[in-house]
């Protein structure tokens, strides 16, 4: 039979048990004094090979482009990838050598904006060989498969410039009559064709608009002579439209060294429309010398490769066909379409005018004004 | 005096000490002689190791500062250097001097020229965030991205007095990156002579080497690495969270080493946290309490056995001695000195219930005595309720028989008085061994009469004993019982002789003869009437004790009475 605890005998074990638990206590404290160690935030980084994302671009030689490689480069370090760049300065061959390049290097993707979108198809298949995801933006190639081409929609962006002069010409005169001029760029280059092709498929459709077509290679300079020219022949124009913004410039100069730089306000204005809506436009619709702008929203290209490359290309998941959703931009939402899985994603144009330039969803505003990139006149 | 005071404080602890029992202090005596030396070494190993490390500390914190500020101060130096080199090239100077007034071709020209220039200047450093040139005129060259806001009036980075690279510290002048860089801006000037400012370079120089370099430095993590401003914000450090905090270095409990960094306004600050110093110090001290704690437990459960070991038999001693009545003595099997103390408690407890068993004996002897007595008195009074009665009567019939001429009934009647009267005598105990040898005389004069003189007797007799004094009734009843055996059991002549002998001051009566033979051979008979014997043999031995009394001997057929002399002190021998 279990004998009854004795007083004496409940302080002793109650006097043990307290040593016991005080010695753990201390053995805890000991192996807690040598684990309160700090630990660097990057240790666990160290061995991960972060995504590197390879940018071949085709020149910095127009605000358009400095703020196309500025959004890809963004898109890319704000996942934490690492991005490299080149910049081919319009050559082909270069540009076909620096993808080489990259491929040797492996990256996890490759993005490039195709200078020459036949000869390119040869790096393209190379990228394909190596298993590398291959990109374009802005201008493709017709060959190679392409996980993700990110294109701006340039025909139905002619289309909106000519409905938008018809529309102030109409305005200004209660028909659709006048003089338009339009300074095209070279039409070996897809992207101006495309505009030309649509802006005339407008234009041509009313009869009492006079439709001046000048080839101007794409260079300001000789968008300003031939403008000049018009001028000096004595023709009247009421419109002139350029189809990007980078020669767009020579427009804006012939105009006011032609004396014809006056607000909309004020007689004498000529419609002046455009495609793009860099910052210098935006600003030239703000003070009424521009009527309006063809938005190319540039930095979606960078955003829009990225995002889909992170959301499924990398994830190994099929990019699904439909509607491409981006609440942050003007825009909205665009349209992918998959072909042999090839995703083609297509930015659609929007209208930048004195009604709306003030938006801050503009690339135009976000580059200028958030990103601080100023524009060279 | 100062042993008088040494007595005192001896004394005062001595008498602190008594307030608490053996046992508690000899536990705390065992905790101390074990743990106390273990705690003072513990803690000067503590004191020592603290003071070492904190010297070592200071030397690696300068060796390690001075380190850091050359590396760093070289880094800036190949900076600064680069950037003066683009600041000052012709062709650059030219570009932006000329941008302005030429065509859009050229312009691409002169952006393409700037770009390869900054490229090529910048890129073999990897640490060039972004760098932009501006003109006067505002024209914008960026690699890759703006550094400032592009406006001369606003931008707090762009300056046109600038002739050397300034340094600072701050974020870029850009809303979409507002981390901190390293600003180094320069203006850029056409003529040596004239110095006419033509633009500005400006270049965010990335703070990752800052913070490898600081965190590089961090040696096991004991000590931390911050560079500060000279506003005394923190720009870099190998603790991420301080980065744009401001240093307060007086706040800091820690050894610190500051050191400018040449060619920068910047300052390494190189500091170890005492806590970080201490840590090892306590670690140290932490392994020493450790030790003791353990110590303390083992010196816990060694004190509680020697202390009971000790404590034990004295408790158990108490515990008995507590007991109004000893039930048992204390059991003890150790061979220490507690054991000779319990054998002596138990030796005495012994003795003491010896000797209150004796009391009680003697209590209850004399108890015994009394009734005794009280019933021989009340016995006598009875017998004397008219003895002067019976005396006379029996001297009438003494007197009948002289008258008479019948000698015979006189001396029968004559005998039978002088036997009434040594048996009825009121308060007297003791009597001479003359009137107890006349008693048993009469008793076998009245016996011889009534049985024809069949008993024969004899004594041994001393003169000299004739005076001393035994206790009343000591031979009679015996030789009463005897010959009352001998004359109902045989009809022949009965022989009886008395011996009585001194010794010493014990008196010896030994009866011998053939009657007493007889008698002894009838002992074990049961319906033997021995009541005198008896009776005498109590007496004695409720008087004197069992050294004394009866004894009817069978080997040498004799009967022995020993009984002491009376002496007439008052004592009358009795024990």
């Amino acid at each position: 039979m279990k004998k009854p605890l004795m007083e004496g005998d409940k302080m002793l074990r109650s006097r043990i048990i307290i040593c016991m638990i005080l010695c753990l206590i201390f053995v805890s404290s000991c192996t807690r004094l040598n684990s309160g160690s700090k630990v660097h935030k990057n240790d666990t980084a160290v061995n991960e090979k972060p995504v590197v994302i390879a940018f071949a671009h085709k020149s910095f030689n127009s605000y358009f482009y400095t703020i196309m490689n500025e959004a890809v480069k963004k898109a890319v370090e704000e996942r934490g990838w690492v991005f490299e760049s080149s910049v081919a300065d319009y050559d082909p061959m270069r540009q076909n050598q620096q993808i080489v390049n990259f491929i040797k290097q492996s990256p996890d993707a490759i993005i490039t904006t195709a200078i020459d979108s036949i000869s390119i198809e040869e790096v393209i298949h190379r990228g394909n060989d190596a298993g590398i995801p291959m990109c374009t933006i802005d201008t493709n190639a017709v060959g190679g498969k392409l996980a993700i081409d990110v294109s701006f929609d340039n025909y139905k962006a002619g289309q909106m410039a000519a409905q938008a002069i018809v529309a102030q010409l109409i305005k200004k005169y209660g028909e659709a009559k006048g003089t338009v001029f339009n300074a095209y760029g070279e039409l070996s280059s897809n992207a101006w064709r495309l505009r030309k092709e649509g802006f005339e498929s407008i234009i041509n459709k009313y009869q009492g608009i006079t439709y001046l077509a000048k080839a101007t290679e794409g260079r300001p300079e000789l968008v300003k002579e031939e403008l000049l020219k018009t001028f000096e022949s004595g023709i009247k124009i009421d419109a002139v439209h350029a189809s990007s913004e980078h020669p767009g410039r020579g427009l804006v100069e012939a105009l006011q060294e032609s004396n014809h730089w006056v607000p909309f306000w004020e007689d004498g204005h000529i419609i002046l429309v455009t495609i793009d809506a860099e910052p210098y436009f935006v600003n030239l619709i703000n003070k009424g010398y521009a009527d309006c702008a063809v938005a190319q929203d540039v930095i979606a290209y960078g955003n829009i490769t990225v995002d889909l490359l992170a959301s499924y290309i990398l994830a190994e998941k099929a990019i699904p066909e439909g509607k491409y959703y981006s609440e942050d931009t003007y825009w909205q939402d665009c349209d992918i379409s998959i072909t042999d899985n090839q995703a083609k994603v297509t930015i659609p144009p929007y209208i930048v005018n004195a009604d709306n330039s003030s938006d801050h969803r503009h690339w135009a505003y976000i580059a200028e004004k958030v990103w601080g990139f100023q524009y060279n006149k | 005096m100062i042993s008088r005071y040494l007595g005192k404080i001896k004394k005062l602890s001595l008498n602190k000490l008594y307030k608490y029992s053996i046992y508690r202090r000899l536990i705390w005596c065992f905790i101390y002689v074990f743990v106390l030396p273990i705690l003072l070494i513990g803690g000067y190993n503590a004191v020592y190791s603290f003071s070492k490390n904190e010297r070592e500390a200071k030397t690696f914190l300068e060796e390690s500062s001075a380190q850091i500020a050359n590396n760093i101060s070289y880094y800036m130096f190949s900076h600064v250097n680069l950037l003066e080199e683009v600041a000052t090239n012709p062709e650059i100077i030219n570009d932006l001097m000329i941008y302005n007034h030429v065509d859009w071709n050229k312009k691409s020209d002169i952006e393409n020229h700037i770009r390869l220039v900054l490229g090529s200047t910048f890129r073999a450093s990897g640490a060039i965030n972004a760098c932009e040139m501006i003109s006067l005129n505002n024209s914008y060259f960026y690699h890759p991205s703006p550094v400032s806001n592009g406006n001369f009036t606003t931008s707090k980075l762009l300056s046109k007095g600038a002739r050397q690279v300034r340094m600072t510290v701050s974020p870029k002048e850009v809303p979409s990156d507002r981390n901190s860089y390293v600003i180094l801006t320069r203006g850029i000037y056409s003529d040596k002579d004239t110095y006419t400012c033509v633009g500005n370079i400006v270049a965010a120089l990335d703070l990752s080497y800052f913070n490898k370099v600081c965190y590089e430095n961090v040696t096991n993590l004991l000590n931390e690495v911050m560079i500060i401003d000279e506003n005394n914000i923190i720009i870099s450090a190998s603790n991420e969270d301080q980065v744009g905090s401001t240093f307060n270095g007086d706040k800091m409990l820690s050894i610190s080493i500051s050191k400018s960094i040449s060619n920068t306004n910047l300052t390494i600050v190189n500091h170890i946290a005492l806590q970080t110093l201490l840590k090892s110090a306590l670690i140290q001290f932490a392994i020493t309490l450790f030790t003791a704690v353990l110590f303390a437990v083992l010196a816990f459960i060694f004190a509680i056995l020697f202390a009971k070991s000790i404590t034990g038999p004295i408790n158990r001693l108490m515990e008995e001695m507590k007991k109004t009545d000893v039930e048992k003595f204390v059991e003890d099997d150790g061979d220490d000195e507690y054991h000779t103390v319990i054998e002596g408690f138990n030796k005495m407890s012994r003795n003491l219930v010896e000797a209150m068993k004796r009391q009680y004996n003697i209590k209850l002897q004399e108890t015994k005595l009394r009734e005794l007595r009280k019933e021989a008195e009340l016995s006598a009074l009875q017998q004397q309720i008219n003895p002067h009665f019976l005396y006379n009567t029996l001297e009438s019939i003494y007197w009948n028989g002289q008258l008479e001429g019948d000698e015979e009934i006189s001396e029968i009647v004559s005998a039978l008085g002088n036997y009434l009267r040594v048996i009825i005598v009121k308060g007297r105990e003791y009597v001479t061994i003359e009137n107890e040898v006349e008693s048993v005389n009469n008793y076998i004069f009245l016996q011889n009469k009534r049985f024809g003189n069949r008993i024969i007797n004899s004594w041994d007799v001393s003169l000299s004993l004739r005076h001393t004094k035994i206790i009343k009734l000591a031979i009679h009843p015996i030789v009463e019982d005897v010959i009352s055996t001998n004359l109902d059991d045989i009809e022949s002549q009965i022989n009886i002789n008395i011996s009585i002998v001194a010794e010493s001051d014990t008196i010896r009566v030994v009866m011998t003869g053939q009657a007493v033979e007889y008698f002894l051979s009838l002992a074990d008979n049961f319906d033997l009437d021995i009541r005198g014997i008896n009776s005498v043999n109590e007496r004695l031995t409720l008087y004197y004790g069992d050294a004394f009394g009866v004894v009817l001997d069978n080997g040498s057929w004799e009967i022995r009475v020993t009984m002491p002399v009376y002496k007439d002190n008052g004592s009358e021998g009795k024990k």
